[in-house]
């Protein structure tokens, strides 16, 4: 069964984060982007820590014969891992205090690169060195997006993911508009014990320079998180459909067909045994706006008026056995009726 | 091809360095083909013993608070033992040219680390660069120093 609105629109399989033999990865720049074409990703951004050097042997032959490249870094720095996408100049990382990290999310932004913030709640230092985020932002409205689910199994290996999700989740609720994604920190290709996630990104029209129309899609909100299948979810909203990121007034009413794709990319995830049990529309501060179960792979309908603030839809179900979270969207924003769109 | 030094320095840094960025300048030559860049530092990695244990351990309090981390928690409260779980110092560095411009890095755990950079050439983690004469910088980035003090070392030759 296929579910597919008005809009032209195709939601694509990315992996945001990705290291090579530049930094601390195993994979060359070609062995990364055979391996994600071989993973039915279709696109990656490459983010090795403190060097864009790999970019230099990016060639539109490699990628057309492999996956399109979102040209990144990951900052590396002493109290935050941070990726930045696509800056049309390099900022310096080396030199940000602690307290000084706006200003640098500012000068990136300025550069027309995208932010987000790389696996926030991760061990730090000296473990992982500078890997849980500790820098003093107040400047959140200028962070594009978080990676609040990472490496393997993400919504069982609660620890760093829920964490990031619960920061999420309050930034959400101060009014930020901030996407999410995944990323699986890809150093090497080891044989997965577990599912593995990416993120999924609305695009649209054809393939032809995905890089940007990604980019704009993750500014704009539009990407879903998932441990590996792609859900779908059709919005409509004040007569138009509507996409994670966009905005509807408060009361709305809000249609949605839900379901958990069972054929994209089924080759990657499901020897990991999915059920999809159920989804639920989560607002402010984490309230249950509405819930309905799944009959596996097969799509649903949920109707409920939008409540001030944000919604997002988190799909449930289990994964080798487990009950847990499966994906969810990015939200989708309401404005309280007194304000303007 | 001759070969000159046109950089060596020998410092120490201490546990208090880490989270710091130290700079240096080095001249570069009319002339110069290709930079080599010799870096080490010693010891690699903190001796086993408790007072590694402990460093582990108060880590992984720090970043695994509960309600989220509650089992693996528990096996640290539960005296699991941590002897065998490394900590390394990671000491890293990064180039800039003469205008200034960003060459790259090696972000790797590697206490020995040979770079060169050239036209045509770098050695992975940098962009190859003209090479132009002029005042050129090296980064050394302290990310941790786990061990009491830790000898680093930078040769950096030119190749004309
Ligand atoms: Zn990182
Ligand atoms: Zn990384």
């Amino acid at each position: 069964m296929r579910l597919s609105g008005p809009k032209d629109i195709e939601w694509i399989a990315a992996e945001l984060h990705c290291h090579t033999v530049h930094s601390d990865g195993r994979f060359t720049v070609e062995s990364l982007l055979e391996c994600a074409k071989r993973y039915d990703l279709s696109l990656i951004a490459l983010t090795d820590h403190n060097t864009a050097a790999g970019v230099t042997e990016l060639s539109p032959a490699l990628e057309s014969k492999y996956v399109p490249v979102i040209r990144g870094i990951e900052w590396t720095a002493y109290y935050g891992h941070m990726l930045v996408l696509d800056a049309d100049r390099f900022v310096d990382w080396r030199d940000v205090t602690k307290d000084g990290m706006d200003e640098k999310i500012r000068e990136v932004k300025e550069n027309g690169g995208l932010v987000g913030i790389a696996h926030p709640f991760s061990v730090g230092s000296p473990i992982c060195t500078g890997c849980c985020w500790e820098y003093t932002v107040s400047r959140w409205d200028l962070v594009d997006y978080i990676e609040v689910w990472s490496v393997g199994f993400p919504s069982i290996h609660r620890g760093r993911n829920q964490r990031a999700v619960d920061m999420w989740q309050s930034l959400l609720d101060e009014g930020y508009h901030i996407a999410a994604s995944y990323g699986k920190d890809w150093h090497f290709e080891v044989d997965e014990k577990e599912p593995w996630g990416c993120t999924y990104i609305a695009v649209n029209g054809s393939d032809s320079d995905l890089p940007h129309k990604v980019k704009d899609a993750i500014r704009m909100g539009r990407t879903m998180v998932s441990m590996g299948p792609r859900p779908v979810v059709v919005a409509h909203a004040e007569g138009m459909e509507i996409l994670p990121g966009d905005t509807v007034r408060e009361g709305s009413d809000v249609s949605l067909s839900v379901m958990i794709d069972g054929d994209y990319r089924s080759e990657q995830w499901s020897k990991y045994g999915f059920v999809p049990e159920s989804a639920k529309v989560i607002g402010r501060f984490g309230a249950v706006i509405a819930k309905i179960d799944l009959d596996g792979f097969n799509p649903a309908e949920i109707v409920f008026k939008a409540k001030k603030g944000h919604f997002r839809v988190v799909f449930s179900g289990y994964v080798m056995d487990k009950d847990c979270e499966i994906a969810f969207t990015s939200p989708y924003y309401v404005n309280s009726s007194e304000e303007k769109q | 091809m001759e070969e000159r030094i046109l950089f060596s320095s020998e410092s120490v840094l201490y546990e208090d360095s880490t989270n710091n960025t130290f700079y240096y300048s080095f001249y570069v030559p009319e002339g110069c083909k290709r930079i080599l860049i010799d870096f080490s530092y010693s010891p690699d990695e903190m001796e086993k013993g408790d007072l590694r244990k402990e460093k582990v351990k108060a880590c992984l309090n720090k970043y695994m608070p509960p309600p989220y981390d509650k089992e693996l928690l528990a096996l640290v409260w539960a005296g699991a033992d941590f002897s065998d779980f490394p900590l390394h110092n990671l000491i890293t560095v990064s180039i800039d040219n003469e205008k200034g411009e960003y060459i790259g890095c090696a972000h790797r755990h590697q206490s020995h680390q040979v770079h060169e950079i050239s036209r045509d050439r770098a050695s992975y983690g940098f962009q190859p660069d003209p090479i132009n004469e002029g005042l050129w910088r090296i980064a050394v980035q302290c990310h941790a120093v786990v061990t009491p003090s830790v000898e680093v070392k930078t040769i950096i030759k030119g190749e004309f």
